[in-house]
């Protein structure tokens, strides 16, 4: 059979091109997620769509190849447009996440595995990027290491207390914060509020999460069936990455947790944590939330309703340390204050 | 010439090379060769990838090749178009000889 087709760039920004591949991933049961901000596509002389695939900040996701096109390695072309975009926009460390029994097509296209559960492969194009991760922060330690992992969205009570327990508890502690830019206060800012937040404690290390802490946002769920559970497939893939190759390479046997009473999703990865570090020899130690002066559990999603209600700084006090407090008052926080007022 | 910045240029078509530069500053040329034709041409692909980086004056360098089964002047040009991308210069039309 005779194919006429060519690759061109898709811009989901716009209508047309959004709605085209939309429908071509919906026949091969993908969904186009929000966060796709490129893609690559081969289409007929019609403009009809045989094969695509799509990118969303470092992660390449949403591939499909029409059936007929199968085998003329029309993804090694797809994967080398979404690289060169990548590049040019600044994202050297990418990742493809797929199913495990795609994942030798990746690795034929020069992608390196990362890690494999039972759902889903998550690929890498610089082999040993964990590694590379890792050297980066490692510091000495002669004693207990532990970690925390924190959104800080924005760092609160509840976040200085669990960083002081934890830190008491060990004797270094690295303090991961959630890189993934998806929360209302920038990252930038959240690392610099954790940071002023913890200074006074000495052995406490703040690191930004990297590619690796991944956040539930950055999970792709679309080649899910509904059946499965996005939530606890994504979270073994994070639990696992942490356990199998961070926490070993930064000597890591505690992680820190606090008591999840709100949220279903939070308390599902609690409980995963608690089943999957242990054996890969990580202890979790999982710690009852802080509560205001007024008896209210403290929690940061509390903190951004109160500032969309328009809280004043005397009650946030009960909630927020003084650098937290400060940073309201600066242009960025004022801005982010604005926008949550926005939303509500 | 220094390396300034990540740069990937060429694609996974059949008879084509895709070529990854990262700047390596202070640790020397790295190379990872990944070929569909390694097992025939492995030396000299590796003695072309050197050769480019030599003749830029290229002394630190994490090159990752994956290649498709391209000819020796499509690793060429795809290792000078690498240089000058991640080098941030343009290539010098005039010094072709």
């Amino acid at each position: 059979m005779e194919h006429n087709f060519h690759l061109r760039d898709m811009i989901p920004s716009l209508a047309q091109d959004k709605r085209a591949l939309a429908a071509f991933l919906l026949r091969h049961q993908l969904r186009l997620e929000d966060d796709i901000d490129y893609a690559a596509a081969f289409v007929d002389d019609e403009d009809e769509i045989m094969a695509c695939g799509c990118a969303a900040g470092s992660v390449l996701k949403c591939f499909a190849v029409d059936e007929r096109l199968r085998g003329h390695n029309l993804l090694g072309q797809l994967l080398s447009a979404l690289m060169a975009d990548r590049f040019a926009k600044g994202r050297f460390e990418l990742f493809v996440y797929t199913k495990p029994q795609n994942s030798a097509l990746f690795i034929n296209s020069g992608f390196h595995p990362l890690l494999t559960t039972d759902k889903v492969a998550m690929l890498e194009n610089r082999e040993g990027g964990v590694a590379r991760f890792t050297s980066a922060i490692a510091a000495p330690c002669d004693g207990v290491c532990g970690a925390v992992v924190m959104n800080c969205n924005p760092f609160t009570l509840g976040h200085r207390y669990l960083a002081e327990y934890a830190a008491a508890h060990c004797r270094l502690l690295y303090l991961f914060v959630v890189e993934e830019d998806r929360s209302v206060f920038p990252f930038a800012d959240r690392l610099r509020l954790v940071q002023e937040g913890v200074a006074d404690i000495s052995n406490i290390r703040v690191c930004p999460g990297g590619p690796y802490m991944i956040s539930a946002a950055t999970f792709p769920t679309y080649f899910l069936k509904q059946d499965d559970d996005a939530v606890a497939i994504e979270a073994e893939l994070d639990l696992r990455l942490f356990g199998e190759q961070i926490a070993p390479q930064l000597n890591i046997s505690r992680r820190f947790v606090g008591e999840e009473p709100a949220c279903a999703v939070t308390q599902q990865y609690n409980r995963l944590m608690r089943e999957l570090l242990p054996p890969l020899g990580v202890e979790v130690v999982e710690i009852p939330r802080k509560t205001e002066s007024g008896g209210t559990a403290i929690s940061a999603s509390t903190v951004r309703r109160l500032i969309a209600e328009g809280a004043d700084q005397q009650l946030l006090r009960r909630y927020l340390p003084d650098s937290s407090c400060a940073y309201l008052q600066t242009p960025a926080g004022r801005a982010v204050a604005a926008q949550l007022r926005g939303q509500s | 010439m220094q390396l300034k910045k990540p740069a990937v240029v060429g694609t996974l078509e059949s008879c084509d090379v895709q070529i990854t530069l990262f700047p390596n500053p202070g640790k020397g040329v790295e190379i990872n060769l990944d070929s569909i034709v390694k097992v025939m041409f492995e030396k000299s692909i590796l003695q072309t990838v050197r050769e480019e980086l030599e003749k830029f004056q290229i002394s630190d360098a994490i090159v990752q090749i994956n290649d498709k089964g391209a000819f020796d002047w499509v690793i060429r040009a795809r290792m000078q178009a690498a240089i000058c991308r991640s080098a941030e210069v343009a290539f010098d039309w005039k010094g072709v000889s």
